[in-house]
């Protein structure tokens, strides 16, 4: 094996690792509590009058 | 049916389970609600396993049967619905994540940091408050629709709230008008 074939083993083994790391960390965030943009109803998200209320 | 309360951390990373095979055929990733009401509105999912990647399908509401304290259960692997096919009510941004909001009165005063959501299991689903700490307040919980604001970024409360915040859920499920079937 040349030193050429070798390094390039190298290289795509890195390149490979690297991608699996990037996939892994891209899929380990953690889910989040996302308000939906169209609430199920015509109320909009503010409650300033609900919420003075109180 | 058993209504549970429960953090949308908890929530997060459970599975879905179909109940007419059995099988667990995705994992939570993000709760999606109507901020107006509390009502959870569906769930993104991400396949299961070390590096489940996020899924094209989501998971309205319609199609739960049950928000359990291990599972979330559906019937049958259709419940599951293409994202461009889902209703409108499931419509949001990665920048509407609740989680990390800024606590602050109507006066300007940081109260401290959304930790978490607390949910209301079964059938219906609800987020009905919002756990912080990290403030001068302490930890504490605020009800929802006690804020009178509410996005991605910060969650406004009256000035009063700063000395109305529970340090429990015990007083935060006092204060709601949980159904029967709710421990208390």
């Amino acid at each position: 094996m040349t030193g050429l074939t070798a390094t390039f083993i190298a290289l795509v083994a890195v390149v490979c690792v690297a991608t699996l790391v990037v996939t892994w960390l891209r899929n380990r965030r953690r889910g989040g509590v996302l308000i939906a943009s169209h609430p199920t109803s015509t109320e909009a998200s503010t409650l300033t009058s609900e919420g003075s209320k109180r | 049916m058993t209504v549970v309360v429960m953090r949308g951390a908890d929530l997060i990373g459970r599975p879905v389970v179909d109940g007419d095979t059995g099988n667990a055929i995705a994992e939570i990733r993000d709760v999606v609600f109507d901020a107006s009401k509390g009502a959870i509105t569906g769930f993104t999912l991400r396949k299961r396993g070390f590096l489940g990647s996020r899924m094209k399908q989501v998971l309205p509401l319609a199609a739960v049967v049950s928000v359990g304290t291990d599972a979330v259960m559906v019937t049958g692997s259709g419940s599951l619905v293409k994202a461009d096919e889902a209703p409108a009510d499931m419509d949001t941004e990665r920048s509407a994540n609740v989680i990390e909001d800024r606590v602050i009165t109507e006066s300007g005063r940081v109260l401290g940091i959304v930790r978490d959501v607390i949910v209301l299991g079964g059938s219906a689903p609800r987020i009905v408050g919002f756990e912080v700490s990290g403030g001068p307040a302490g930890d504490g919980i605020v009800s929802l629709g006690a804020h009178t604001a509410l996005s991605g970024s910060a969650l406004i409360v009256p000035d009063s709230y700063e000395h109305r915040m529970r340090s429990d859920l015990t007083g935060h499920a006092a204060e709601l008008s949980l159904p029967d079937g709710v421990p208390e």
